[in-house]
């Protein structure tokens, strides 16, 4: 019982932990706060659900799997594998973003460089 | 009929100014995309007399390129020759290479050291890459059903529907092999010519041994993508 309540409190100790960090990544503009809003969500149902016995019986019974203790942290692994795909969804998104105004910007600052000589301004 | 030469450079101030001094000489317009060099390439080629497009951030070879497609669709190009920025690619090939495009035979023609009845013997190439371009070739032959010696040149024309497609959609890192799945798979024809390359003038090539051990992964995981993914140029 004791090992159970140890590995309880490390749980407990390293969701707050991870919590903080996420916070301070977005209070040093390293995370937009839009999207972490998931992650936030996830450690806060991963907080609940490490202080409470009751919460973790009731899932266990309601999947049907009451002598599994491992039952509910595979459903927490399959969830974090969403969430990174998701990320990656995003990251994917973005440097496709990225590459579009990279390109825009080199064909735009050319367009203006030649107006510029036309009209016999000094190119800046 | 209007010709875009487009030569890729990412840190190539040693090798540009022979390079593009050998390329005005044949009356095609040039645009040089300068890749966020760290030197002063952009500056050689702006003092050779030629378009240049600075991108802010390092795209690698494919984002560089498709900028240059991209230029070519807006100055409304009909055909448009892509030359690397190292030299290595000689302009006396330039006419031969353009052939098919301008009798309307292909739509793609790549620039080849290795086709069989021409084969550029005195070019050597080094291990790592050699072993590469096995591999895409044989990966699309198995794709495609199309014999391509030299899947890795970056020697390459293109009339008006390839390059237009490419400037919507166009694959980075080592894009060469992909680009040819891509335009297999949209119809366009693919022929091969041969040529010879010089060996590069200065600077180093980005195929290192780190990225030719990881190449053949990497050829696997974007045709595995193409062939997965709606086209995203419809």
């Amino acid at each position: 019982m004791s090992e159970f309540l140890h590995l309880r409190t490390l749980t407990v100790v390293l969701i707050f932990l991870v919590f903080l960090y996420t916070l301070h990544l977005v209070r040093v503009n390293k995370l937009s706060a839009h999207l972490v809003m998931s992650w936030v969500v996830t450690e806060i149902i991963f907080f609940i659900l490490s202080i409470s016995d009751w919460l973790l019986t009731y899932i266990r019974s309601l999947l049907g799997v009451e002598s599994s203790i491992l039952a509910p942290s595979l459903f927490g692994l399959m969830w974090l594998a969403f969430l990174t795909l998701d990320s990656l969804t995003r990251i994917s998104l973005m440097s496709t973003k990225l590459k579009d105004v990279n390109q825009e910007l080199a064909l735009v600052k050319n367009q203006v460089e030649s107006m510029q000589q036309k009209s016999g301004r000094p190119v800046s | 009929m209007k010709i875009l030469i487009v030569v890729p450079a990412h840190n190539e101030e040693e090798s540009l100014p022979k390079f593009l001094g050998e390329l005005r000489s044949l009356h095609h317009d040039i645009v040089v995309i300068n890749d966020a060099s760290s030197d002063g390439t952009e500056a050689v080629a702006k003092a050779a007399g030629v378009s240049v497009l600075s991108l802010p951030a390092n795209l690698g070879i494919g984002g560089a390129v498709q900028t240059g497609f991209k230029f070519a669709v807006r100055g409304n190009y009909d055909v448009v020759v892509q030359m690397d920025g190292d030299g290595q690619h000689d302009p006396a090939w330039l006419n031969i290479v353009l052939a098919p495009i301008l009798t309307g035979q292909a739509d793609c023609v790549i620039g080849s050291r290795y086709v069989k009845k021409n084969f550029d013997s005195d070019y050597k190439t080094s291990f790592p890459r050699r072993m590469g371009m096995y591999f895409s070739s044989g990966i699309l032959f198995l794709a495609t059903g199309l014999r391509v010696a030299d899947t890795t040149s970056g020697f390459r024309a293109l009339n008006r529907e390839a390059f237009t497609y490419f400037a919507k959609a166009y694959p980075v890192d080592h894009p060469e092999a992909e680009a040819l799945l891509m335009l297999h798979r949209r119809g366009f024809r693919i022929c091969e010519v041969a040529i010879k390359m010089r060996g590069r003038v200065a600077g180093e090539s980005l195929f290192t041994f780190a990225k030719a051990a990881l190449y053949p992964l990497r050829v696997v995981i974007g045709f595995l993508g193409i062939i997965l993914k709606k086209d995203a140029a419809k």
